[in-house]
């Protein structure tokens, strides 16, 4: 008797709340009409990428509010004003996905990404069965880019550019020139497409290539991957890392005695924490960024770099990194293609992305084939008395390498 | 309520869950023709943990072994389809019945010796395994692809199984849910049930009217492993590419134990109830409260707990007996 009850009231409840749901989203294009162009955006606002999901966040924020201040999208004879539908995928890479998914239903086809590379990798699936267009903002693993996808496009550099800038720094900058290079590298496949192509550029300048040895992603004691690569008294090492393992590999480095002229890492020494946890001991070290407010080139919405910097911390109360950045460059990057093809069309659109060809705050911004970003430059910075100093290439650069980097 | 149920009748009232069990399956059947593709999606998710929560169910309700480590077939039976497919060519079909298998044998494996503890040591101990286990899966790249997760082949001439998109995978998880659900359901009602009943209440005592615990135990970890693994298995081949992370994420292990809490551990319809309510109202708060759904549906459940300790279905089975319907009067009747 009462299993009949609740099976009934399960039934009926359960149909009426999920037909409340099915008469909500209208699968008409209503991304298009009226005077406002809504694009859709997942974002990490909680979960373990929360941090750089905010960040993503402030990005579009600062992107829609600009392009606004301008009158909006000019679309066909039409300006419409540009709005951003937020949601939040908890940093998890199937609820990314099933967010794609619920945008379509409300006939959002233009979507800016998620952070990171599992979750844009789980999306531009998604995009490509919906005949949707996304920019995606920091999904940099070439894996996303070598499946045939052809509407989902990156604004920045690829992940096999993160160490092998660094590598290429080193060539050109350093002198007496290094001979050796370890290479260490968590175990998630943003970071080990990285470090490959690390050792691919090491290998072409020449050097002495060891590793990459793994460790877990997000590990705080890296030991023994440092212990490995110790008998080979590397001149360089490099690793593929985040902030974590990154601060690990500085003190360890130390601790086990190892004297290298330089460590070099990808994605934690740009980013303030980076400092400020290690304090005097990050001094030195190298880091590769998408993007810093030494960067040259300018645009009609942002301005140049250190004018985007200035309206971020304005909004934000702090520096512009290079996740809001990226995130900004991407947004920008949708809207100036919807301009360019005079619809909010998805596959015009998609056309307009991949014939786009335009200098930002952000750099140069130019897709190929498979919708990466290759011609853009990632800059090399090392930190000096405390602060991210932009390096490389030379023609941005605001101060000299210091060489040895580690003066020991 | 045993003794209630001890007597069997065969009836239209004994029928009538069961008619309604085929009722509800094809109502969501029905359902689908009013969904949209992404709603699809986002009900697939429901009927998902489902069939995972029936799943703990078994061992967590019925039998009183609360495992914090039920994810750990989840996980081995993603990655036994995403391998099976990957390097051997498997048909997903076969993969989903074999990762099934599979988990059922892993949880038998270590089920004899971790059924051994009781309480928290099981709970802490099943939790370990878990955590083990997907280290050894993250430390086998040329098998699993390790941290950098491996991509099922869905496309192209290495695709075994055409991909079954957003509707496809929606009667799939109905599938796998309703399997639970009846797989549940005949527990219940069998003798097999109320030894795993006896179980729970006292063990010894169990052994002592000639049950064979140690058998019963395993072969109930392994059934649930079963399910588990299958539904893993579709989930996988859903998501397409995986990540050792997520396939093995405690947090979906929680969600399993929080929905048949707060839904009425140890019955057949509770876990489903928490199930559809949890997945519901946590999907509804993130749409409708962006910035602070996770706070909210952390008090609603703290709220759930506090009042209906013993589950929803519980809660109305024992107010209809007794016409105390008073929350304030259930939370007294339970006060810690």
């Amino acid at each position: 008797m009462n299993t009949r009850v609740l099976f009934v009231s399960v039934v009926t409840v359960g149909a009426l709340a999920l037909t409340a749901c099915g008469s909500k989203g209208e699968a008409g294009p209503s991304a298009g009409s009226g005077d406002t162009l809504t694009l859709g955006a997942s974002v990490s606002l909680t979960g373990k990428l929360a941090r750089e999901g905010t960040l993503t966040q402030e990005g579009y924020k600062l992107c829609v509010e600009k392009v606004n201040a301008k009158g909006g999208v000019k679309v066909g004879g039409k300006t419409l004003k540009l709005a951003v539908s937020y949601q939040d995928d908890t940093s998890k890479p199937d609820t990314a996905a099933q967010l794609v998914d619920q945008f379509n239903d409300q006939g959002i086809k233009l979507i800016l990404g998620s952070y990171g590379s599992a979750n844009t990798e789980a999306q531009a699936a998604v995009i490509e069965r919906n005949n949707q267009v996304m920019v995606d903002s920091s999904g940099a693993d070439d894996k996303i880019f070598a499946k045939g996808y052809k509407r989902t496009f990156a604004v920045l550099s690829p992940a096999s550019e993160y160490a092998a800038s660094i590598v290429k720094a080193l060539a050109d900058l350093a002198s007496p020139k290094p001979t050796s290079v370890a290479f260490l590298s968590a175990d998630d496949g943003f970071s080990k497409t990285a470090a490959d192509g690390g050792v691919a550029a090491a290998k072409a300048a020449g050097f002495t290539v060891t590793g990459p040895e793994l460790f877990p992603n997000g590990a705080t004691d890296v030991s023994s991957a440092l212990n490995k690569v110790k008998g080979s008294a590397p001149d360089v090492i490099i690793g593929s890392v985040h902030l974590a393992e990154g601060v690990a590999i500085v003190k360890q480095v130390k601790e086990l005695g190892l004297k290298p002229k330089a460590i070099g890492e990808t994605v934690a020494p740009p980013t303030p924490d980076f400092v400020t946890t290690l304090g005097a001991a990050a001094d030195g070290v190298l880091g590769s960024s998408q993007w810093t407010k030494a960067v040259s080139g300018k645009d009609d919405y942002f301005g140049d770099a250190s004018a985007y910097d200035a309206d971020i911390q304005k909004a934000f109360g702090h520096a512009a990194g290079y996740h809001n950045a990226e995130a900004s460059a991407a947004c920008l990057a949708l809207v100036l293609a919807t301009e360019k093809a005079g619809s909010t069309d998805p596959t015009a659109v998609r056309d307009a992305l991949a014939a786009l060809d335009v200098t930002t705050f952000f750099g140069r911004v130019k897709f190929d084939a498979t919708g990466k970003n290759v011609t853009k430059p990632m800059v090399v910075i090392q930190i000096q008395g405390g602060k991210a100093v932009t390096v490389w290439p030379k023609d941005m650069a605001e101060g000299s390498l210091v060489w040895p980097a580690l003066g020991s | 309520m045993a003794a209630e149920q001890l007597r069997y009748r065969p009836t239209v009232r004994t029928a009538t869950p069961w008619a309604l069990g085929v009722l509800l399956v094809a109502a969501a059947l029905a359902l689908q023709t009013q969904l949209y593709t992404g709603q699809a999606r986002t009900v697939t998710a429901i009927f998902m943990y489902v069939a995972l929560a029936l799943s703990w169910n078994l061992i967590g309700g019925y039998t009183g072994y609360a495992s914090f480590g039920q994810v750990v077939f989840f996980g081995i039976g993603g990655y036994f389809t995403a391998v099976a497919m990957t390097h051997l060519g498997w048909s997903f079909w076969v993969a989903l019945v074999a990762s099934g298998l599979f988990a059922a044998c892993y949880g038998a494996l270590v089920g004899i010796p971790l059924l051994r503890l009781r309480g928290h040591y099981f709970a802490i101990a099943t939790l370990g395994m878990a955590e083990g286990t997907r280290e050894i899966v993250t430390n086998l790249p040329e098998l699993t692809g390790g941290g950098g997760g491996i991509t099922l082949p869905t496309v192209g001439a290495a695709a075994t199984t055409p991909y079954l998109g957003n509707d496809g995978f929606y009667v799939l998880f109905l599938a796998l849910a309703a399997i639970a659900l009846l797989v549940t359901g005949v527990i219940s009602r069998s003798k097999f049930g109320f030894a795993l009943r006896a179980i729970h209440q006292d063990e010894d005592a169990a052994a002592a009217i000639g049950i064979n615990t140690t058998r019963t135990k395993v072969v109930t970890f392994a059934l649930s492993g079963f399910l588990a693994g299958m539904v893993g298995s579709a989930y996988a081949f859903q998501q397409v590419t995986i990540y050792p992370e997520r396939l093995f994420d405690v947090e979906i292990t929680v969600l399993m134990v929080v929905m048949v809490v707060i839904g009425g551990s140890g019955t057949v319809i509770g876990p489903v109830i928490g199930a559809v309510a949890l997945q519901f109202v946590s999907e509804w708060l993130r749409q409708n409260y962006t910035d602070i759904h996770t706070l909210l549906l952390g008090g609603i459940i703290i709220l759930a707990v506090i009042l209906l300790p013993q589950g929803l279905a519980n809660y109305v089975r024992e107010a209809r007996r007794t016409g105390e319907y008073s929350l304030l009067a259930n939370v007294r009747r339970y006060r810690l």
